[in-house]
């Protein structure tokens, strides 16, 4: 546990009204139940495997708030900021990774739904070049 | 100028309320660690009580980024954010004579 208080994730209503109304829309998205306010348990269509995802308000994620979400949360394979003018790190990207955990802004993490394995996820740009959120690109 | 908070962090603010301080409606502050310091699964956990201390100290919602030194100088966020040290925003913006938390008296200038 990164302390002994739960750490304040800054998520508002709005926030998670925002997710919500995404997951309903998804196509990907059977159903999904949510939990400790800012958890989403997704199933998924098709046989994808389950989602689950914590999202939390940070203008850039970094290291420590991946490795506090986990420290918080058990079994999450997504970290998701809420907006995409957020971003994250590359040190929290990469470190997500290692531990099996992807870490997006909303709008990835709406693309990553749609793969077997939103691990793999990458936004492309129209030339097929890898887009990521990171704040020095 | 760089301020430290305490040993082995640092603080700037940035986004609206740099901008437009009087107006602002949230405190974004930039907590930027060295993780030989503060290991990284603790940061959140010495940070709280000055978050906490800010927040009352403003009267504003604080906003925390927290990176690490490295983090910080890998996305160029003081310059792109053009963020400047919170203790400087706070003597020009709150009557930090008065109130001034106990925790930030023990500032070090790195």
């Amino acid at each position: 546990m990164a302390s002994d208080k739960q750490i304040n994730w800054d998520v508002s209503y709005s926030h998670i009204r925002f997710m919500e109304k995404a997951l309903v829309g998804h196509k990907c998205v059977a159903s999904f139940k949510r939990t400790r306010d800012i958890r989403f348990s997704i199933e998924r269509t098709d046989d994808r495997s389950r989602v689950i995802a914590v999202l939390i308000n940070r203008y850039t994620i970094g290291l420590a708030d991946v490795i506090g979400v986990l420290a918080e949360f058990r079994n999450v394979n997504c970290i998701v900021a809420p907006g995409d003018w957020c971003g994250y790190t590359r040190e929290a990207k990469d470190y997500g990774a290692q531990q099996g955990v992807a870490v997006f802004h909303a709008s990835e993490f709406l693309g990553a739904l749609w793969k077997d394995d939103p691990l793999t996820y990458v936004k492309i740009d129209l030339k097929g070049r890898p887009m990521y959120a990171y704040r020095s690109d | 100028m760089r301020i430290a908070l305490t040993e082995g962090i640092s603080a700037f603010v940035f986004g609206s309320a740099v901008r437009d301080r009087r107006s602002a409606r949230d405190l974004d502050v930039l907590f930027v660690y060295d993780p030989t310091r503060i290991a990284p699964a603790m940061i959140y956990g010495v940070l709280g009580p000055t978050i906490s201390q800010l927040s009352e100290l403003s009267g504003l919602p604080v906003h925390p980024v927290v990176l690490t030194i490295a983090e910080e100088h890998a996305d160029a966020f003081l310059n792109r954010s053009r963020a400047i040290p919170l203790i400087g925003w706070l003597a020009e913006t709150t009557d930090h004579t008065l109130r001034w938390p106990a925790g930030l008296r023990s500032n070090a200038i790195i």
